[in-house]
């Protein structure tokens, strides 16, 4: 009698039930077994070792066989009594589970280590795979390490089985990998759809600077050309009280023109990062042009500035335009907060290959506690024509520079300073250029 | 004729095998004396030896040959026709 496969018993246990009917017909089949020698069957037999043995054998090497297989396959198998207790639990059940066999063997099914979402939830999933009409659950197993598992849980029901009557088999299939490559695609979608609005918004704060940038400039420009032809004396000359009224009216230009300069330079630095564009020159004309933008500001506001450079011939390779730019920003910073007939001092030397640009002040010192707030936006000292924005684009600049801006604790004291330094770009920083060429901003 | 009875220890199968052999050959008038008893339990080698996988098994040799029965040998009559029919052959 050959082996029968008994597909309602499943795979797994046609090992076990193989070796059970090879064991009866054995018993039956005497013949066979006495290869045919006996002349006469008169009686019933004894069951001794003599018979048993082969059967046995096959039963031994059966169950080693079911074993083997269940411990190799990649599921997990736990065998439940009527009950719904462990009777037995596969090596990758144990493993998934991160339980002995002689822990797993005598729990039940709801005491498992599962990550069971409520207090029903166990009762309802068992019910659900010993259930007349079984359907798979999805239940996530809590690891030691606080990792998830995603496993689905089937079942099966050994049919007309006296042996294994009120067994249910529950089978664990581990589709943690599939999970994560799910949640990592959807990640990726809102990743992308993020960056689509980010992109959007970007271009439409582009777009309204632009906006603001033209409708502000150009009246702005305007405005400031009328009061030079003034100050010029074209239309007629002016009397000192009436060309005092016109430089006041051009020093507030010029501020309004600052301040749409810095909230420009802000909103472009900070949506598309800084793209440095280094140029070789000389310290000194980069300087004096700073200088020479600030002193009209410092001559309204009745500031001294007095700019000291130790070697003006000393070269650097540097993005000018923006350290100007930077420069202009702290040193308008001192102006503005320093009393009337005040000085504002700018020193500058090399130190190896960075320039160090030292910027101090009369006016009220920032306290320990405000350092760090100083080159936060919209952050002021006190009194103020500006936004608070100019020191924050300033350091934004330098750090984009590799270098930074510090302001110096002047422990109660009554002036501020600020120190600077900036390293040389390498060669290969930005497109290069002429350092003279790349002032057009300062020159506004 | 020798007699072998092949059982396994004190079974029930074995202990009826050996109580239905001597009321046999109580009917053919034979002692059974001559009967030699190997038990599985104790001996398995001999009974692999020869080839015997089954208790009770009772061999008996003859000049006709070896007539192998093997069972409780309940059935007595058909017990006495073989071996009365083995006793008349040698």
């Amino acid at each position: 009698m050959g082996t029968r496969s008994d597909p309602a018993d499943g795979v797994t246990f046609d090992g076990l039930h193989g070796a059970i009917r090879r064991l009866v017909d054995a018993a039956n089949e005497v013949e066979s077994l006495t290869d045919g020698q006996a002349d006469a069957v008169i009686g019933p037999l004894d069951t001794h070792p003599l018979l048993l043995g082969p059967a046995q054998r096959a039963m031994v090497r059966s169950a080693a066989q079911y074993r083997f297989f269940l411990d190799n396959v990649p599921v997990a198998v736990l065998e439940l009594d009527a009950e719904g207790v462990v009777r037995y639990a596969n090596a990758p059940a144990r493993a998934m589970l991160g339980l002995s066999e002689g822990e797993l063997t005598g729990t039940a099914w709801q005491a498992l280590p599962l990550a069971w979402t409520s207090a029903s939830d166990a009762r309802t999933s068992y019910e659900q795979l010993a259930g007349s009409d079984p359907e798979p659950v999805e239940i996530a197993i809590e690891r030691a390490d606080d990792t998830l598992r995603y496993v689905q849980w089937h079942s099966a029901r050994p049919r007309r089985s006296a042996l294994m009557d009120g067994t249910l088999v529950v089978m664990g299939i581990d589709h943690t990998d599939r999970h994560d490559a799910i949640v990592t695609a959807v990640r990726l979608s809102e990743a992308r759809e993020a960056k689509s609005r980010a992109e959007a918004a970007i271009r439409a704060r582009r777009e309204v600077l632009a906006m603001i940038s033209h409708d502000l400039r150009t009246p702005l420009g305007a405005s400031m050309g009328y009061a030079e032809l003034l100050e010029a004396g074209v239309h007629g000359p002016l009397s000192e009280e009436q060309l005092d009224v016109v430089r006041r009216m051009q020093g507030t230009q010029h501020r309004l023109q600052r301040l749409i300069e810095d909230l420009t330079e802000f909103a472009r630095s900070d949506a598309s990062g800084m793209d440095l564009r280094a140029t070789e020159g000389a310290i000194g004309p980069f300087l004096e042009k700073t200088r020479a933008f600030l002193e009209r500001e410092a001559r309204q506001l009745n500031v001294e500035l007095v700019f000291r450079v130790e070697d003006p011939d000393a070269r650097m390779r540097a993005d000018f335009e923006r350290l100007g730019h930077a420069l202009t920003n702290v040193c308008s910073n001192s102006i503005r907060f320093s009393p009337q007939g005040g000085t504002v001092r700018v020193d500058a030397r090399m130190e190896g290959r960075d320039l160090l640009i030292e910027v101090r002040d009369d006016g009220p010192d920032v306290s320990a506690e405000h350092i760090d707030d100083v080159f936060s936006t919209f952050w002021t000292r006190g009194k103020t024509g500006g936004l608070g924005l100019g020191l924050s684009i300033a350091a934004r600049f330098l750090r984009a520079h590799g270098g930074d801006l510090l302001a110096a604790d002047a422990a109660g004291g009554s002036d501020a300073t600020f120190r600077i330094r900036v390293p040389e770009l390498p060669a290969e920083e930005g497109r290069g250029g002429d350092a003279n060429g790349s002032q057009e901003r300062l020159d506004v | 004729m020798p007699l072998r009875l092949y059982v396994a220890g004190d079974g029930p199968n074995s202990t009826l095998a050996r109580s239905n052999l001597a009321t046999a050959l109580d009917r053919l008038g034979r002692s059974g004396d001559g009967i030699e008893i190997v038990d599985c339990l104790t001996d398995a080698r001999r009974a692999l030896a020869d080839g015997v996988m089954v208790t009770p098994t009772l061999v008996v040799e003859g000049d006709g040959g070896t007539t192998t029965v093997i069972g409780t040998l309940a059935d007595l009559d058909r017990v006495v026709s073989i071996l009365g029919a083995q006793e008349e052959s040698t």
